[in-house]
């Protein structure tokens, strides 16, 4: 059962804290009953909860903690708070259940993009972030450069179909190691599309095309080297962000032949809970419920 | 057994009551690294000597407030309520905070919202957000004024100091919220989980932004 606030949001070309808290406050009840009923379970059958405990909005990430919490202590039932970034990853276990680590994962999103290793132990360590902007974040700008709708990722990957994703040759980002930027291309974007003034619909889909194709080779470029450096069996691609056709094709493409890789199904990648019914099922077996009520953790990494 | 959350302001409080009987109390001051309400809750039902499964009613303190605050409240009394199919209600913090003066509740309460504004409220009507320098204005002489944090009258305006209840002539939170809550429990109609929200008295910054422009 997703509940989306896409359409709550899109007025203001971006998502707006306080309504996001506010809404949740009021759908988040009626769409955990919702989902009970969609699944013919009653609350009798549940034997645990899970719940997102960060990163994220601190508003909503209080109405989701305290919410899950209330509920398994009125019904005496255990409880595990997990991360939102590490259920990306873990997602990949919805596709295969047989999967474990070692994984190397990529998790790209509007908030994050993050190049991370999930270990033999279990434990997951982030081996390349953004120095800027994430890639959802950089799809979104440049769709706003490009006068797209919000949500900005859809927009471009649309349009794109239609352009040449070599009429121009954006720069590829220059962080160093296996971190990410995002900054420059979207700057090249925008001087170009001031450069050019009117665009012809022909000239904005070879633009998004372009804009698309620079960054997802720059996710890529950073996957193929660590691959490289410390090659696992498994890669994982997750986060709203692999939703992209594009990407999608391209990590195939290039990252197939080096590992099993695995791109959880679109409806699976954008923000959902089956994810995190994921990662709770990985952390139990890993460290258990939690013991005690914990509080919302909104700068929460992988674990 | 209900149970009643007041986590609007800087002074917070639990109580656990039967009938008109109280069983439990907790009061303190919000911090930043306080341990989660709801281990409070759970020790305050343990001391109670009930369980969860005795829960019959719960109600939260629904602001103005503190934007963290009301949402931690707000979401435990939703989630309680919920899980165990008992009535929810929610209560108007500043008439809580009125309650909370001794020898009868004052009939003005001021909550501090912040950036030089309060949130204000006399018997009679809805809460409002002003200016902290149009209070000389709106408070009438002769006003009994209960003000949360206590003393800030004085830092507001000087001439107005006097009118604020001292802090000796102040009950705990939790006695204020006592009242409050057993008043609601047996004369107000319970709420719809899908109805639960902090009370606004003014738009989100976003909202007010879009609505100005042309
Ligand atoms: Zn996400």
């Amino acid at each position: 059962m997703i509940r989306s606030q896409d359409a709550l949001h899109a007025p203001f070309g971006g998502v707006v804290p306080e309504i996001a808290a506010r809404a949740h406050l009021q759908t988040l009840i009626p769409v955990v009953e919702r989902a009970l009923e969609t699944a013919s379970t009653r609350w009798e059958q549940v034997d645990a909860v899970a719940v997102t405990r960060g990163p994220g909005l601190v508003g909503c990430l209080l109405v989701g903690v305290n919410i899950a919490q209330a509920i398994a202590w009125a019904r005496r039932l255990p409880v595990i708070g997990v991360s939102h970034l590490a259920a990306h990853i873990y997602a990949a276990q919805l596709a295969e259940p047989d999967l474990k680590p070692p994984v190397l994962g990529l998790v790209v999103s509007g908030g994050h993009s993050d190049l991370i290793r999930w270990q033999a132990d279990g434990s997951i360590a982030v081996i390349g972030r953004t120095r800027d902007d994430a890639a959802g974040e950089a799809f979104d700008k440049g769709a706003r450069i490009l006068g797209l709708p919000f949500p900005g990722g859809p927009a471009i990957d649309k349009l794109a179909a239609d352009g040449n994703p070599k009429a121009v040759n954006f720069p590829r980002p220059r962080a160093p190691g296996l971190d990410f930027s995002f900054s420059g291309v979207k700057t090249a974007l925008l001087y170009d599309v001031r450069k050019r003034g009117e665009l012809s619909p022909r000239q904005r889909a070879d633009l998004a095309a372009s804009y698309q194709e620079a960054i997802v080779d720059a996710l890529l470029q950073r996957v193929e080297a660590a691959q490289a450096e410390q090659p696992v069996p498994t890669i994982v691609v997750g986060g709203g962000v692999a939703r992209n056709r594009r990407l999608r094709q391209a990590a195939q493409e290039r990252l197939g032949s080096l590992a099993h890789l695995v791109i959880p199904a679109p409806e699976l990648c954008t923000d959902n809970a089956a994810m995190i019914g994921a990662a709770a099922l990985v952390e139990w077996e890993r460290r258990g419920p939690d013991p005690a009520p914990f509080d919302a953790d909104p700068s929460l990494g992988f674990s | 057994m209900r149970v009643a959350i007041d986590t609007s302001g800087v002074d917070q409080a639990l109580v656990v009551l039967d009938g008109r009987r109280l069983l439990a109390v907790d009061d303190w001051v919000r911090r930043r690294d306080d341990p989660p309400v709801l281990a409070r809750l759970d020790a305050l039902v343990k001391r109670a000597a009930g369980r969860p499964d005795d829960l019959d009613g719960v109600a939260a303190a629904r602001g103005p407030g503190s934007f963290t605050g009301l949402r931690v409240g707000l979401s435990l009394a939703a989630g309680l309520a919920y899980a165990r199919h008992i009535p929810l209600h929610l209560i108007d913090s500043l008439p809580i905070l009125a309650r909370r003066a001794a020898g009868g509740p004052a009939t003005f309460a001021l909550r501090d919202a912040g950036r030089g504004e309060v949130y204000a409220w006399r018997e009679g009507e809805a809460a409002r957000r002003m200016p902290a320098d149009e209070l000389a204005e709106w408070l009438p002489t002769g006003a009994r004024v209960i003000v949360e944090p206590a003393g800030m009258l004085a830092r507001w305006s000087l001439e107005l100091a006097h009118l604020e209840i001292p802090a000796t002539e102040r009950r705990p939170l939790s006695a204020a919220l006592l009242d409050s809550a057993i008043w609601t429990f047996e004369s107000q109609k319970p709420l719809r989980y899908d109805e639960v929200q902090a009370l606004y008295v003014q738009p989100a910054a976003a909202e007010e932004r879009r609505r100005k422009a042309p």
